[in-house]
């Protein structure tokens, strides 16, 4: 090899992307600025859960989903519990449905604020981790750490304990906490909203790189609310549909090179993305009053296409979570039962919800002693996952010519922009980059 | 001296459920001066866990090769042994060791940490706890005022500990020696009712 071409080809290798939740692995080898191999492999075992669920009681449902993650253990009740009602006919009362957003506010809390300040700020701030950030900005980590605390406090409340919820069951919850509990957690809930406007402050002021890929975001979407457990599926590409129809819509396809799904269109075979960024570009009309306002000041042109900017996004959401969180603890009113009553027999249903991540589909069908017979979860992650891909191949060539070490930092931000949660599809991330 | 026992691990994983199941034992029991909290996931929220505590033992499933239903008692964090539940992989990123250097650079009070460990022979989900982890956890509730006893004497001459108990073994939680003078072997309150010191345990909000 000459010289010349020895200079043109590279590989970046990185053994252990850090700053994401699980492990996975990522090798490039680039010739002459053109991407020739690149390889995001998630090495997963099989998909686990969705096996165990088989037989199991749909009441258990809820309690076994929740163990995928401990840092969103909520959206997969809450996808879970949804799928259920749909199979069974259950239709909770407005009370339920509340307090189902509250436990939502609270997941996004907890889950934003660790991913901002912990995993992807030390990124912008020159920091190789979260303890040596700590070290220089000890003021804003603690910040960080007291608005998750605040999140895990009401998650408590609701659900009986911050990790793997136990109160969430079909029909509502085994116990409805007492208003006079909620309003406790005012002053938390208050500071928490000024709290996170500082975020969205902090977060704003950060260099992003310039990459604008074109996406097809989605999101679930409801008709007035900023979406949560409800209602459609929509996608800045045109699809409105209902989650009945998310697995025509929406392909899993096994991928040779890694044991992890990765999502496309059926119809395109492209990929898309969902999460923070998805929802705030498809529904920004419908954040509250203080988070849309804050949104509009902070510097960002929405709809915003740059993946980097997805903790803006992520920020964004927190004063939308600590805003809709003092609405509700407000206007709860104690219902007279805490669950909906209803008859057990067989039958199907899905729902889409979503996570911090994005859309978390399941689907589930029940035999006539409501017994799991069949179960399918798709999380966000593995929905990203091609998608991610497709960004690094167009980053790739954009850096190609930087030294390895800043080739290996910019692949590692644009990752965890994804705010990816491997270890719900336990997945194994380690990035290599091949220089020839 | 504030002593939190934390029982960690997935109680929907077989012997992986070991330190829970032992915590809510203890909390059954009802009568002690120990804070008793579960964990069944590690993460930074280990961080508010240290300000309630002056010493934690953290009880949770290991596999380390040793017999299952071995107990290792050793100081934390340890090179050797690695409890299941506090590896920063199942915490996104957030084990003890992280949590503990981010504790310290905050500036934050770190206290003493000790494991518990059990060995354990499956942890397949929806699998039933083992029978020799199952008698292992028998071993621990029965002897657990001693342990508590045991934490509370400790000297900074004892550290760092690394004691390891075999099923066979009937010494847990051994013998401990401080500064010039030993308190004998500390057996369980089933063998030695008259020379045993109950520790008795509270639980705490």
């Amino acid at each position: 090899m000459t010289d010349e071409a020895a200079k043109n080809e590279k590989q970046v290798k990185v053994e252990y992307l850090t700053r994401v939740e699980g492990e996975g692995g990522l090798h490039i080898r680039i010739d002459n600025g053109e991407v020739r191999e690149l390889k995001l492999s998630i090495f997963e075992p099989p998909r686990f859960f969705e096996g165990f669920l088989r037989g199991r009681s749909y009441q258990e449902v809820p309690d076994i989903t929740a163990r995928i993650c401990g840092i969103c253990p909520v959206a997969y009740q809450m996808s879970a519990v949804h799928a259920l009602e749909a199979a069974l006919g259950v239709k909770p009362g407005p009370e339920i449905r509340l307090l189902r957003r509250l436990l939502y506010c609270a997941e996004w809390m907890e889950s934003h604020a660790l991913h901002i300040y912990l995993l992807h700020a030390p990124d912008f701030l020159g920091y190789e981790s979260a303890v040596s950030l700590a070290a220089d900005y000890p003021q804003e980590v603690e910040r960080g750490l007291r608005l998750k605390k605040i999140g895990n406090a009401v998650l408590e409340l609701l659900g009986g304990r911050a990790t793997h919820p136990v109160s969430v069951c079909v029909g509502g919850f085994y116990k409805a906490p007492r208003k006079k509990d909620l309003l406790k957690l005012r002053p938390d809930l208050e500071w928490g909203l000024e709290a996170s406007k500082a975020t969205l402050r902090l977060v704003s002021g950060f260099n992003f790189p310039e990459f604008n890929p074109s996406y097809e975001f989605v999101s679930v979407s409801h008709p007035t609310e900023y979406p949560m457990n409800e209602y459609r599926i929509v996608s800045s590409g045109g699809i409105d549909i209902d989650p009945t129809d998310f697995e025509r819509v929406f392909l899993e396809e096994h991928v040779a090179r890694s044991t992890a799904l990765h999502s496309v269109r059926a119809d395109t075979g492209t990929s898309y993305f969902v999460g923070p960024l998805a929802r705030v570009n498809l529904n920004f009309e419908k954040l509250l009053p203080q988070a849309k306002e804050a949104a509009r000041t902070c510097g960002v042109t929405w709809p915003c296409t740059n993946p980097f900017k997805g903790i803006i996004a992520r920020s964004v959401e927190l004063i939308q979570a600590f805003e809709e969180a003092l609405f509700l603890v407000d206007a709860y009113e104690e219902p007279e039962r805490s669950r909906a009553e209803f008859k057990v027999h067989a039958g199907e249903g899905c729902a889409a919800t979503e996570a911090p991540r994005g859309v978390l589909y399941h689907r589930y069908r029940l035999n006539d002693q409501g017994l799991v017979e069949f179960a399918k979860i798709v999380p966000p992650t593995s929905q990203n996952l091609r998608r991610m891909e497709d960004d690094l191949r167009l980053l790739v060539p954009e850096v190609w010519q930087r030294s390895e070490a800043e080739i290996t930092h910019v692949c590692e931000n644009l990752v965890r922009s994804y705010d990816p949660c491997i270890s719900c599809s336990t997945h194994f991330l380690k990035l290599s980059i091949d220089r020839r | 001296m504030r002593l939190m026992v934390v029982g960690c691990g997935n109680q929907m994983a077989g012997d992986d459920r070991a330190g829970l199941e032992i915590l809510q034992r203890l909390e059954a029991q009802a009568d002690g001066d120990c804070i008793l909290r579960a964990l069944p996931q590690s993460g930074v929220e280990l961080l508010e866990l240290f300000r309630e505590a002056d010493v934690m033992l953290f009880i949770d499933a290991v596999e380390s090769g040793a017999p299952a239903g071995s107990l290792h008692i050793l100081s934390l964090p340890s090179a050797e042994v690695k409890p299941r539940a506090l590896q920063s992989i199942t915490g996104h990123g957030w084990g003890l060791q992280e949590a503990l250097d981010l504790a310290k650079a905050l500036g934050r009070r770190i206290p003493k940490t000790f494991l518990l460990g059990i060995e354990l022979a499956s942890a397949l989900p929806g699998a039933p706890t083992s029978p020799g982890v199952n008698r292992a956890i028998d071993r621990v509730v029965r002897s657990f005022p001693m342990l508590v006893t045991w934490l509370r004497n400790l000297s900074a001459q004892d550290l760092p500990i690394s004691k390891l108990f075999t099923p066979g073994d009937d010494s847990f939680p051994g013998t401990l020696r401080t500064g010039e003078s030993e308190i004998g072997t500390l057996r369980g309150v089933e063998d030695a009712p008259e020379t045993t010191v109950k520790a008795p345990l509270t639980r705490h909000a």
